[in-house]
């Protein structure tokens, strides 16, 4: 399959009252055309700070990005900052996470399309508001026409979300990366803004990557998925060996952590301790301190290991059997 | 639309009552006594009297107030005691040379503190910042008297690029009156543009930081329209606000200036008034400059549901 | 059904909620006739999506909303029609805990603070007996000593919902009120959380009204369900039953919507994601609220609103149809 995005041993540092911090540290991920792949984290993971950093949308005298973002060949991360904003919108898109306040109040939404349109080609209002028009409908927004002339505060969340997804999509960018799209919205709204994106991307063979802390929405969207931890990749495979045969002791955590009606009533699993502060990760594995099967060897820093078409950060991936999503029979 | 208009007109009337009453007890409650100054300063006590008669002045302050009142709703807001011209024609010669002062400085504040606003917002904390605040700090802490005193010590009496005094009117001399309000309308706007430069600058990092500004530059467009286009607008009801107290600002300050640099307008007509106890030309000017200040609001209250859509 | 049962904890009757919108004539009637009771010693859940008014329940209970119609029992206590204090005396009965454990707590207090307030407003002032209560409630929660003189910016969001609970538990009330109480939590924090909750309410021998929009989480806590849609009860039932065999159109909808964190190999087909906003909840559609919806909607269900009623044990549901709608529910 086509490559539309790969990002190469990624590293943001960002600039806090502490000094420099290392926000993300060697996040290397693939996306391939008309591929959805999930990148899952809790907060404090680094998995925004990923996306703005690809995006180009950190602030430039507070960060420094390092590694390579290749979309088609292009590293992102090396061009002027100029470059950089006209591909953004036009080759690459970024959709985020509360949609109550992610569009311009003040402008109709039909404008605000209108101007991403402008921005990139040279076309005639005419001709730009009517592929607003087409694209509005596709996102499942009836009545389109009079709908481009309403105002934000007159849509609800779902709508709002899907305004933005037209806006992302309608100049056809290869990638789209959407940022916790669904957390702030309604569980029957967020199944119908998860079908459209699946729909869409589908139909315009564009590469998603999607960002969230849920790993039901993984499971149900995504064909591959990366977890994140404290600024890491610490596991990358397929969804469902993900979740039967997870290979990192954290993504087995996330998983045991969910309720599932077949544990009703019964305690969870919940890993103990916290995420380290930026300014104080362990040197070596930075789930460690957390971690239930930690040796001395741990101590050190860890690398990506290769098991098959999985990459896991672990020492001890290709001995650890870690419970999963579904009871393992008992041999 | 139509509503928010008349609900807007309904409140202008009782705001105007209570504006008009309230100068009208304190013009009258000043110490001094109208039937002298009517009288002149050589009237005998009989004389006095008499007038205080005539006049109705031993009458009850409410029963006064509502007689003129019946007359101000018909136009008639009485008769200088100075002159003995009618107080309107006094208002109608002088009102425009202010208003045209004001325009002037209000084009000033605007310009120069939307410029001086935004440029601090997109270069927020860094040294430029620093020294527009500076700046903003020393316009807003000069007295309008002070600065037009200063302008024309340099422009005009130094360097004679500029006119020192005086006030032709747009429609008599256009050339000169323009030239000749450059300096007033710099005394008094610079005040107004320091202010405007503070709260514009407050609004626009605000809004800049804001997760809608993140959409449009991940949605690729350029810095310059993300300013322009909707920074600003999204910071024009703070903008409009600050602005509408500037032009209050500016009928009141108006009367320093004008002395500065001998216009005669309406600021220097309510002095010599005052000065003279001239009772109903200053009640007059009084209440013609309240009457602009409430439809200074009501056009700024109007403008907000114009700009921004989310308040009805 | 309830002959046997002994009295209810809570009985909530006929309860409703209005509020008067600015330039509208008719008040939005967040909770429009909602009854359910909460049991001794029972977790009772209550789910819906944004605008059902499941909030407004749990504040009308705590008398934190106005109570338009309607009764709110507490035991024999008639809650609704408190005042003064009275009110403020069997407010203690009844504890919240909110959903962001960092906006409940004010940020100058020390934990020892924020914990034994409401012991000292209740009238306990011996500093040695409320250092000891305060102890005990932090070990109860999970917190210790070393936490004492912290302050909210120095703890985990984990760290600070515990503080809510301890705080909430403190005057020992006999209903828990939880409003998204673990919504804001990180997966891993939130299992923690909902562990907590479980040991409490077992050990405590308290009774819990636990809102959320999360059904797995619900599901995972509660014994019973309600789930709320635009002011009404659609259904009450036994949470393995609500799950397994839904009997009305929406939680059989909410069931499909929910996203699985199973592979696909183990994910049971599902009916197709319902359509369309929900209604405005201030012109809710005439006869039942959730045909504009529903797949199965007829005129009847245009025509007459269906009231709440028993259609299995221990199970009530708003829905003219229950009876012979075979909808699909998650595995057991």
């Amino acid at each position: 399959m086509e490559t539309a995005l790969e990002l190469r041993h990624l590293a943001v540092h960002l600039q806090t009252l502490e000094g420099e911090v290392q926000a993300v540290r060697d996040v290397s991920l693939t996306v391939a055309k008309g591929e959805i792949v999930g990148l899952v984290g809790e907060s404090g993971s680094g998995k925004s700070v990923t996306a703005l950093a690809v995006m180009g949308l950190l602030a430039p005298g507070l960060s420094r990005t390092t590694g390579s973002a290749l979309l088609h060949g292009r590293d992102l991360v090396a061009l002027p900052p100029a470059e950089l904003g006209s591909l953004r919108g036009k080759d690459i898109s970024m959709i985020f996470q509360e949609p109550m306040t992610a569009l311009d109040p003040v402008f109709r939404i039909g404008d605000q399309i209108v101007e991403t349109i402008r921005a990139h080609e040279v076309v005639s209002r005419r001709a730009a508001l009517a592929r607003t028009h087409e694209v509005l409908a596709d996102v499942g927004i009836p009545d389109a026409v009079s709908r481009a002339r309403a105002y934000p505060h007159q849509l609800s969340g779902g709508m709002r979300q899907r305004v933005m997804i037209a806006m992302a999509l309608v100049s056809e960018p290869s990638v789209l990366i959407a940022d916790e799209p669904t957390t702030a919205l309604d569980v029957t709204v967020q199944a119908q803004i998860l079908g459209l994106l699946t729909e869409l991307s589908r139909d315009h063979g564009t590469a998603v990557v999607l960002i969230t802390h849920d790993l039901g929405v993984i499971a149900e969207t995504c064909s591959r998925v990366h977890t994140m931890y404290a600024g890491e990749i610490v596991e990358a495979s397929g969804v469902d060996e993900a979740l039967l045969d997870p290979k990192h002791p954290y993504t087995s955590g996330l998983i045991q952590a969910i309720p599932r009606s077949e544990l009703r009533r019964q305690e969870l699993y919940s890993i103990p301790g916290r995420v380290p502060p930026l300014s104080a990760m362990p040197a070596g594995c930075r789930f460690e301190p957390r971690c239930a099967h930690a040796r001395p060897d741990c101590r050190a820093p860890q690398e990506e290991r290769l098991l098959g078409d999985r990459r896991v950060r672990c020492c001890r991936a290709d001995e650890l059997v870690l419970p999963g999503a579904v009871p393992r029979s008992v041999p | 639309m139509y509503r928010l208009v008349l609900s807007r007109l309904v409140t202008l009337v009782p705001t105007l009552l209570l504006a008009t009453f309230g100068v009208f007890l304190l013009v009258h409650l000043a110490p001094g006594d109208p039937a002298v100054a009517l009288a002149g300063e050589n009237a005998t006590q009989a004389q006095i009297d008499q007038v205080r008669e005539q006049e109705g002045f031993d009458r009850p302050l409410l029963v006064q107030y509502v007689d003129w009142l019946s007359h101000a709703v018909r136009g008639d807001l009485g008769d200088s005691y100075n002159t003995h011209t009618s107080v309107v024609t006094a208002i109608r010669q002088t009102l425009p040379i202010t208003l045209q002062l004001v325009a002037g400085a209000l084009l000033v504040a605007v310009v120069v503190g939307i410029a001086a606003g935004v440029a601090s917002a997109r270069r927020a904390h860094t040294a430029a910042d620093s020294v527009l605040a500076s700046a903003a700090s020393a316009g807003a802490a000069m007295p309008s008297f002070w600065l037009g005193l200063v302008l024309v010590s340099i422009f005009a009496l130094q360097l004679g690029w500029l006119p020192a005094t005086g006030y032709a009117g747009i429609t008599t001399d256009p050339g000169l009156a323009l030239r000749q309000l450059v300096l007033p309308s710099i005394a008094l706007g610079v005040a107004g543009a320091a202010e405007i430069a503070r709260q514009l600058r407050g609004a626009m990092i605000e809004t800049l930081a804001s997760d809608h500004v993140r959409t449009l530059r991940a949605k690729g467009l350029a810095e310059r329209p993300i300013v322009w286009r909707h920074a600003l607008k999204g910071s024009a009801v703070p903008l409009l606000t600050i602005v509408g107290l500037q032009v209050s600002r500016f009928l009141g300050a108006t009367v320093v200036v004008e002395a500065v640099f001998g216009i005669s307008g309406i600021g220097t007509l309510v002095v010599s008034a005052a000065q003279n106890r001239d009772y109903p030309v200053v009640e007059g000017v009084v209440v013609v400059m309240a009457v602009l200040v409430i439809l200074t609001n009501f056009v700024v209250d109007v403008s907000y549901r114009l700009v921004d859509p989310r308040i009805r | 059904m309830s002959e046997e049962r002994p009295d209810p904890l809570l009985a909530v009757s006929e309860l409703e909620v209005q509020f008067q919108l600015p330039g509208q004539r008719q008040p939005l009637r967040a909770v429009d006739g909602v009854s359910f009771e909460i049991r001794q010693q029972e977790v009772f859940g209550l789910i819906g999506e944004s605008g059902s008014g499941k909030s407004t329940v749990a504040r009308a209970v705590m008398r934190l909303a106005p109570i338009a119609g309607g009764s709110v029992r507490l035991g024999a206590t008639r809650l609704d029609q408190l005042r003064g204090r009275e009110l403020r005396r069997q407010r203690r009965r009844v504890q919240m805990v909110f959903q962001d454990p960092h906006e409940s707590l004010d940020p100058r207090m020390t934990v020892r603070q924020a914990v034994s307030e409401p012991l000292r407003v209740a009238g306990s002032a011996r500093r040695v007996g409320l250092d000891a209560s305060v102890l005990a409630l932090l070990d109860r929660v999970g917190l210790d000593r070393s936490h004492l003189e912290r302050r909210p910016h120095e703890l985990s969001g984990g760290q600070k919902q515990r503080v809510n609970i301890a705080r909430a538990l403190a005057l020992g009330p006999e209903l828990l009120v939880c409003d998204e109480a673990v919504s804001a939590l990180d997966v891993s924090v939130q299992a923690g959380i909902i562990n907590l909750l479980l040991g409490l309410q077992r050990d405590l021998a308290i009774s819990v009204l636990f809102i959320s929009h999360d059904l797995g989480v619900v599901a995972h806590l509660a014994d019973r369900i309600g789930v709320m849609y635009l002011g009404r009860l659609a259904e009450v039932a036994p949470a393995e039953s609500l799950s397994v065999r839904p009997r009305h159109p929406y939680t059989e909808a909410l069931l499909a919507a929910e996203p699985e964190s199973r592979p696909s190999t183990h994910r049971a087909p599902r009916p197709p994601v319902i359509k369309g906003d929900a209604p405005s909840a201030a012109q809710p559609p005439t006869g039942c609220r959730f045909r504009t919806r529903c797949p199965y909607a007829t005129d009847r269900c245009a025509a007459e609103e269906p009231g709440l009623r028993v259609v299995a044990p221990d199970t009530l549901v708003a829905c003219h149809y229950a009876e012979s709608l075979e909808l699909t529910g998650r595995r057991g």
